[in-house]
């Protein structure tokens, strides 16, 4: 079965790894040096082994040691160099509870959501302790991650001493009060319900919401009886028929139907897997490119994947996994404009048109060829006839128009 | 420079306590007295955070828990913080409220109210101030919306067509405005003939989400417009002499400025430039006395720029937080958040300078005199811009609501 062999593949592993990293590790800081390669490596064989999920955010918590050895304390040292303890105290609450806006308690009692300044600085007790320092030099250079044996957090009324949410949680003996926190979070209730919308919000493009409130409780309740196993998870969402719907038929109100799930919501593609997408479908061994830089720009360009998260979904508080489809202006230029995506559709050594035109002579072979790579389909008869009509005494140069029109189509960037 | 009425302080307030203050008048009846249709754009400075208006534009020495000297500026018997010397030197050229008063304490939803003039409320999506005018104006070459330093408010109701442009870093050059340099315009436009037949081939397929597939063509037909236009080299700072960029200063909200001025003198509509980092919880004095010297820098120039070239005559600037700060010091050197009492600037658009508009109490913790709200002052821009402020949309909820939320034209704005 296909969705078995999915799970079992590397693939998933490496999927996975790379979805929790953009959700920990801010685009801004992931071609760090500390951050460049031991975190994601760390995630990848966690979820590679089959370490429950709660196990995984436990480790991130309760990280000691440097980065390079220790990439799950990436999370940590990311939080933490940008904006202290109340940062990585905000960030730690909102992206494993889901609890929105507790970051604005940290000035002040949130004006609706009924977080308390106090329940805010208890909570970041709990990282007093925590440091992040440079460690090494040269290639060697990473960060540190540790507790300091002493050390409170001051808050607006002085000293405070750590509680969870407002509740006097358990210490045991000897632990560092991290791994009370941890033990804590993954234990609430929230933990399991908040990592089941974040599994569901990347497969399906769009939030379960309050109408998805009873799947949430069962997938929830399931997760925790199976050790937080997050290939059964996956595995039990997309064998589901809400996941299996098409995008191009469904009632008549389609809004009313994406949000019941009868239809598939067409989504633009990530912006690491429409890099990878792009660079597969215009090259013949999609791990070695045949982009090469040839400008004096491009050869500054370090990582071609990292400058299309910049410039694609780059981090914005206001865009809503409602707004997948939708581009703005700029990712629209870059999509149009970018050395990247004009130079893959060139027909050069090891091009996927450069190997086409070895192979076929033919122009109807040809474009099947192309739109089976790009599209997963054959062209219809009307493109077929445009296209050879198009085609027709044409010199290569053609080709790669053809070839462009097609990865900057809104068939190529999306899920549909 | 064009002659500007000076108005004293004094002269100003003992004037509107005989004519109701500022005149606040009615919107719709404002509208139709003030023959108002006088500015062709409007530069929004966005202090985002909220600035502390005790620090800045409405000193109380020896009061609020003052650590900052004050200086005289233009007008007399008015002063500012030491640390605005330019603005100080500049306040014949704007018109400054210090008696902006609101209600949101929270920096998402005074920030909402800002942009809108509306509390948020869930699922009404209500569209950003810029957005409106961006579709009043219509799409040209250059983009009727451009955000630069921060990321832009949402476009609520209007879609994603009029999704500000959103310039990061305005301190380097604008990506991606060009295609590469082996592919001529004649070729872009052929291969762009290509991609409009699989869009409409696509879109045949996918009826059922035909909305937001047109609304995704709309936005790569902007940018196929913009990338063919030579109306792009406004976005280029270079063309600028390094003595005018220098001038502004190598901050974010310098060169923004620079790019702003430059935007709105080839003819987009509505630019923002946020400046963010006033947030002062912690330490408030050194941040806000390096964000002061920033920002005076930067807006007094643009003032001196706009003043000496005519196009503060036809382009509104706005400078103002979502609200401002505590006039008490708390445990750690800040100040928090304060709603009822923050300070705003308006200049140009045939907004008359020198004026100080209302007045607050000792310690600036609120208005004493004529309090001006959000959506008095965005229906007063509004107004000069020539968009309806009371134009009725629909949410995707079906509830109706107005451009502006209430409000009334400040009369003394023009």
């Amino acid at each position: 079965m296909v969705i078995e062999e999915l799970l079992e593949s590397h693939d998933y592993a490496r999927h996975w790894a790379e979805t929790y990293f953009d959700a920990f590790v801010p685009v801004s800081v992931q071609k760090r040096p500390p951050f460049a390669n031991g975190p994601i490596a760390w995630l990848e064989r966690s979820l590679d082994s089959g370490m429950g999920y709660d196990a995984i955010v436990r480790r991130m918590l309760t990280a000691e040691g440097t980065l390079r050895e220790h990439g799950e304390g990436a999370f940590l040292a990311a939080q933490l160099r940008a904006g202290r303890v109340e940062g990585v105290t905000g960030v730690t609450i909102e992206t494993f509870l889901g609890l929105e806006g507790f970051r604005c308690a940290q000035c002040h009692d949130h004006p609706w959501a009924d977080i308390e300044q106090k329940t805010f600085e208890e909570t970041a007790a709990y990282f007093a302790r925590l440091r992040v320092t440079p460690d090494g030099k040269g290639d060697a250079r990473t960060l540190r991650v540790s507790e300091a044996e002493r050390g409170e957090f001051r808050g607006s009324g002085g000293p405070v001493a750590p509680r969870f949410l407002g509740v006097d949680w358990p210490v045991r003996e000897g632990e560092m009060r991290r791994e009370t926190l941890a033990r804590a979070l993954t234990d609430s209730d929230r933990f399991a319900e908040t990592t089941v919308d974040h599994v569901w919000e990347r497969l399906f493009g769009s939030e379960l919401g309050g109408a998805g409130a009873s799947a949430r409780s069962l997938l929830a309740a399931d997760l925790r009886e199976h050790g937080y196993d997050h290939r059964r998870l996956v595995r039990t969402i997309v064998s589901s028929s809400a996941y299996q719907r098409s995008a191009r038929t469904g009632p008549a109100d389609p809004d009313q139907a994406r949000r019941a799930f009868a239809q598939a919501r067409i989504r633009t593609l990530p912006p690491r897997t429409l890099f990878r997408t792009l660079m597969q479908a215009t090259s013949v061994d999609p791990d070695q490119p045949h982009v090469m830089p040839e400008t004096e720009t491009a050869r500054h360009m370090m990582n071609n994947e990292h400058r299309f998260q910049l410039g694609i979904h780059a981090e914005d508080p206001h865009s809503t996994t409602e707004d997948r489809l939708r581009s703005t202006t700029p990712e629209a230029l870059m999509l149009l404009n970018d050395w990247l995506v004009n130079a893959s559709v060139r027909s050069r050594p090891t091009s996927r048109l450069a190997d086409l035109f070895e192979r076929h002579e033919d122009t109807g072979e040809r474009l099947e060829e192309l739109y089976l790579a790009l599209f997963s389909r054959l062209p219809t008869p009307a493109e077929r006839q445009r296209d050879t009509d198009r085609l027709k005494n044409a010199n290569d140069k053609a080709w790669e128009d053809l070839l462009y029109s097609m990865v900057v189509s809104t068939e190529f960037v999306t899920n549909h | 420079m064009p002659s500007r009425p000076q108005l004293h302080r004094r002269a100003f307030l003992g004037g509107s306590l005989a004519t109701g203050l500022i005149g606040l008048a009615s919107g719709r009846t404002a509208h139709a007295q003030t023959d108002a249709t006088s500015a062709r754009g409007c530069i929004m400075l966005t202090l985002r955070g909220g600035p502390s208006h005790v620090d800045t534009f409405d000193p109380k020495p020896g009061a609020a828990d003052s650590r900052f000297g004050t200086r005289r500026t233009k007008v007399a018997g008015v002063r500012f913080s030491e640390h605005l010397p330019l603005l100080a030197g500049k306040l014949g050229s704007f018109t400054l409220i210090r008696s902006m008063s609101g209600v949101e304490r929270d920096h998402q939803r005074a920030s909402h109210v800002l942009h809108t003039s509306h509390a948020p409320q869930g699922g009404i999506g209500h569209p950003s101030f810029g957005a409106v005018v961006a579709k009043h104006h219509g799409h040209g070459a250059l983009p009727p919306y451009v955000v630069i330093g921060g990321p832009a408010p949402s476009p609520g109701v209007l879609g994603a067509t009029f999704t500000a442009f959103e310039v990061r870093n305005p301190t380097r050059p604008v990506p991606h405005l060009r295609s590469p340099r082996f592919v001529s315009t004649r070729r872009f436009e052929r291969r762009m003939e290509q991609w409009r037949e699989r869009e409409a081939d696509f879109l045949g397929r996918h009826a059922a989400a035909a909305d937001d597939l047109l609304e995704r063509r709309a936005v790569l037909e902007h940018a196929i417009a913009m990338t063919n236009s030579d109306a792009i080299v406004a976005f280029d700072l270079e063309q600028e002499p390094k003595r005018i960029r220098e001038r502004y200063g190598d901050t974010v909200v310098g060169q923004g400025l620079l790019m702003a001025r430059r935007l709105v003198a080839a003819g987009v509509p509505f630019v923002e430039v946020a400046m963010p980092g006033w947030d002062t919880h912690v330490d408030n004095f050194s941040t806000t006395q390096r964000l002061s010297r920033e920002l005076d820098t930067a807006l007094g120039n643009l003032f001196a720029d706009m003043a000496s070239t005519g196009l503060l005559d036809e382009i509104l600037v706005l400078a103002l937080g979502e609200f401002g700060r505590t006039p008490t010091i708390n445990a750690k050197g800040g100040r928090d958040h304060h709603a009822t009492a923050f300070s705003a600037i308006v200049a140009g658009g045939g907004v008359p300078g020198g004026q100080v508009l209302g007045q607050t109490d000792s310690i600036g913790r609120e208005p004493i005199a004529d309090p001006v709200t959000v959506p008095d002052l965005l229906r007063t821009v509004a107004v000069r811009l020539g968009v309806d402020p009371d134009e009725e949309r629909v949410s995707r909820s079906g509830r109706p609501f107005t451009t502006i939320d209430g409000g009334r034209v400040i009369g003394a704005l023009g």
